[in-house]
């Protein structure tokens, strides 16, 4: 009787971690989507603002040096509020390493130097040649990096993909249980409990290890990811 | 041989395609004012080094706000034998303070908030892959021609 009653516990316990894998198939899924969606709503954001600045100084509303520092101020508030609507394993990746940092007159220096050789100073140009210099910084400000946006995009369907497969498990588990609203409840909350613990254990694994630490981070979004979904389906 | 600059007049880059969304700017590189049939990835080039009967070329992508620096080395025949880039998303860099260390090491700076410094190799060298510095990316293989030394800092004002 006693063996029996193990017994039941031990595939009890057995059937919370498979479930756990199969809801970290979500977490991770979760995780490809967010951040690559994050990564092509900056592209877009900083072509957008890039393209309305050159409109506006084109025709007149602004001048074009406004419109070189507001492309610089924008562009550099854009990148920080993509990084909060990142995933912590994102933000962590982003922060792994201090920029270079680009300042206006940095950029001017080396638009002047690269369109009137080395040597040349802004200051002794003529007004529509700075304008010119203005115009170029407005331009590279809305410029992104095709190859990282490329990247995230092909993780984006990697993340949509697996997505996909979580989906596909939970229906299946689903069809096959004989209380069908009970186990639509079950899915639903392992799965989202695995994607919100792997959020949350990213998090505290960036308060814990610092935030430029994406293997610690990585590892803290797994362990959040399944202690969660585990735990869900062991109290069910 | 030590170490040594080339000037613009020797070296210089044609732009083959230029930047679009889906695509990086690619360029054709110029010596003596002759086409050497080499394309490469990137638009500006930063500096040309002369080492031995190699060059080796700093070459960004002129993307200011995510830039990457694209470090490649050339045999004679302007073949390339190593190459390695620095770059990360959402974070860009400025190349400077280029410093020759003869007989076969320079410095310079781009992104990190340290100093770089890259080490010239005789002979390819075996070397794990992705053993590079944090930051440092490079085609995958198991010999190197140039190795990359810094510990960067993390970004911790984000």
């Amino acid at each position: 009787m006693a063996a029996t009653t193990r017994n039941d516990a031990d595939q009890i316990a057995f059937e919370n971690a498979i479930k756990a894998l199969e809801a970290q198939l979500a977490n991770v899924g979760a995780h490809l989507t967010i951040d690559a969606s994050a990564r092509a709503a900056y592209a877009n954001e900083v072509k957008k603002m890039a393209d309305q600045l050159r409109h506006e100084a084109a025709t007149g509303k602004i001048t074009w040096a406004n419109a070189a520092r507001q492309a610089q101020e924008t562009r550099n508030l854009v990148m920080m509020v993509t990084r909060t609507r990142s995933t912590p394993i994102g933000r962590s990746f982003a922060q792994r390493i201090k920029p270079g940092g680009v300042v206006l007159n940095q950029l001017v220096a080396l638009h002047t130097q690269r369109m009137h050789g080395e040597g040349a100073l802004f200051s002794s140009l003529s007004s529509a040649q700075k304008n010119r210099i203005y115009s170029a910084i407005v331009v590279s400000a809305g410029k992104s990096n095709p190859s990282v946006t490329n990247a995230m995009s092909r993780l984006s369907y990697a993340g949509k993909g697996v997505l996909f497969l979580s989906l596909s498990l939970s229906v299946y588990n689903i069809a096959i249980a004989e209380d069908k609203s009970a186990a639509t409840a079950k899915e639903l909350a392992t799965t989202g409990a695995s994607i919100g613990g792997g959020i949350a254990g990213g998090a505290l694994a960036g308060l814990a290890c610092g935030p430029a630490s994406p293997l610690c981070v990585t590892l803290g979004a797994f362990v959040g990811g399944a202690a969660s979904a585990f735990s869900v389906g062991f109290i069910w | 041989m030590l170490v040594k600059r080339l000037l613009p007049s020797d070296v210089s880059l044609r732009l083959e395609s230029p930047w679009s969304e889906t695509a990086l700017a690619c360029s054709r590189i110029i010596a003596d004012g002759n086409e050497t049939g080499q394309v490469v990835t990137g638009e500006i080039l930063e500096a040309a080094i002369q080492w031995t009967h190699h060059r080796l070329l700093f070459i960004t992508d002129n993307i200011p706000f995510e830039d990457h620096l694209r470090i490649y080395l050339f045999d004679a025949e302007w073949k390339i034998l190593d190459s390695a880039t620095l770059g990360a998303m959402y974070s860009t860099g400025v190349f400077s303070g280029l410093e020759l260390q003869p007989p076969a090491s320079l410095q310079f700076k781009f992104y990190g908030g340290i100093t770089w410094s890259l080490e010239l190799l005789d002979h390819a060298v075996a070397s794990l892959p992705f053993s590079d510095p944090t930051g440092v990316h490079r085609p995958f293989s198991f010999f190197k021609r140039f190795k990359i030394h810094g510990s960067p800092l993390p970004n911790m004002a984000a």
